[in-house]
């Protein structure tokens, strides 16, 4: 609920801050930007929240036989990194 | 070929005509038209539903659909940009008495590209995910009906588009088919840093 009101404010300050609608040869984003700045946001964002969650559930370590994602409903991402490296 | 022409032109100045009518509306239209909103909004769809899926197989699913909305929207670009190399048709504001709401591109109109990249990725996912597919391509034919309204795009540089996409979708999920080797080797990889 929270993310999806972060999103919904966030593109209203994105739009209601500037105008948005400028053609690429004249200072706006081509096509090939948006995607590399849309990408790098996204690694960005989800990086972020594995390494918030990761504090937050700082005491999930359970083993499992679960792979891949899955493995997080019951361990966080550090402890299973930190583990996996461990491993290694 | 004229006959097409003028019935293009007729439902662009139908459509276009609405513009200045209900001020709500044309800032909506300014809005769903955008380079920003709506391929924004597939994009974060598309992320979302990289982790969404409750078990294992669902999940691998849902990351083939990923996989295959990327693909998909680079064949339509290429597609687009060949096109593009040997065909330019004029922005309808050149050539028509229209309303124009939106910058003006100086590249072919005809086939509409924000069309082809949007559906392209919508069809895609719909090809393996029917239910947020139906959700993708409503908001990606959106953004056709915008371009044409803000005055950037005839209606059959839309249909162009879509067809471009609907061929660049049936070719990525093919591909993706065929071989899997790939895009399980990616999935493979993501698993073992828990991200997939």
């Amino acid at each position: 609920m929270l993310g999806a009101l972060l999103i919904l404010v966030e593109s209203y300050w994105f739009f209601a801050s500037k105008y948005r609608n400028i053609s690429d040869t004249a200072g706006g984003l081509d096509g090939n930007e948006q995607a590399f700045l849309f990408i790098a946001a996204a690694v960005a964002a989800t990086f972020s929240l594995l390494v918030v969650s990761s504090i937050r559930n700082w005491s999930m370590k359970v083993e499992s036989k679960l792979t891949g994602l899955s493995r997080l409903r019951n361990s966080n991402y550090i402890y299973l990194l930190l583990s996996l490296l461990g491993k290694k | 070929m004229s006959f097409f022409k003028s019935i293009d032109e007729t439902v662009f100045l139908w459509i276009n005509h609405w513009i200045g009518t209900v001020s709500l509306l044309d800032q909506f239209a300014e809005l769903a038209a955008s380079d920003y909103f709506i391929p924004v909004a597939i994009s974060l769809v598309l992320l979302g539903l990289w982790f969404s899926g409750d078990k294992s197989a669902s999940r691998t699913v849902n990351q083939f659909a990923v996989i295959s909305a990327i693909l998909a929207v680079v064949i339509a670009n290429l597609v687009v940009e060949a096109s593009n190399e040997v065909f330019f048709r004029a922005r309808p504001y050149d050539v028509l008495d229209s309303n124009v709401l939106f910058y003006k591109p100086t590249d072919s109109s005809f086939p509409s590209n924000p069309t082809a990249s949007g559906l392209a990725m919508a069809l895609s996912v719909w090809l393996w995910n029917k239910k947020p597919g139906r959700l993708l391509i409503a908001i990606a034919l959106l953004l056709g009906i915008a371009r044409v309204y803000v005055g950037v795009c005839y209606p059959f540089d839309v249909l162009g588009g879509a067809a471009i996409a609907l061929g660049a979708a049936l070719l990525s999920k093919r591909l993706l088919t065929r071989f899997q080797l790939v895009p399980l080797t990616l999935l493979r990889s993501a698993r073992s840093i828990f991200l997939a």
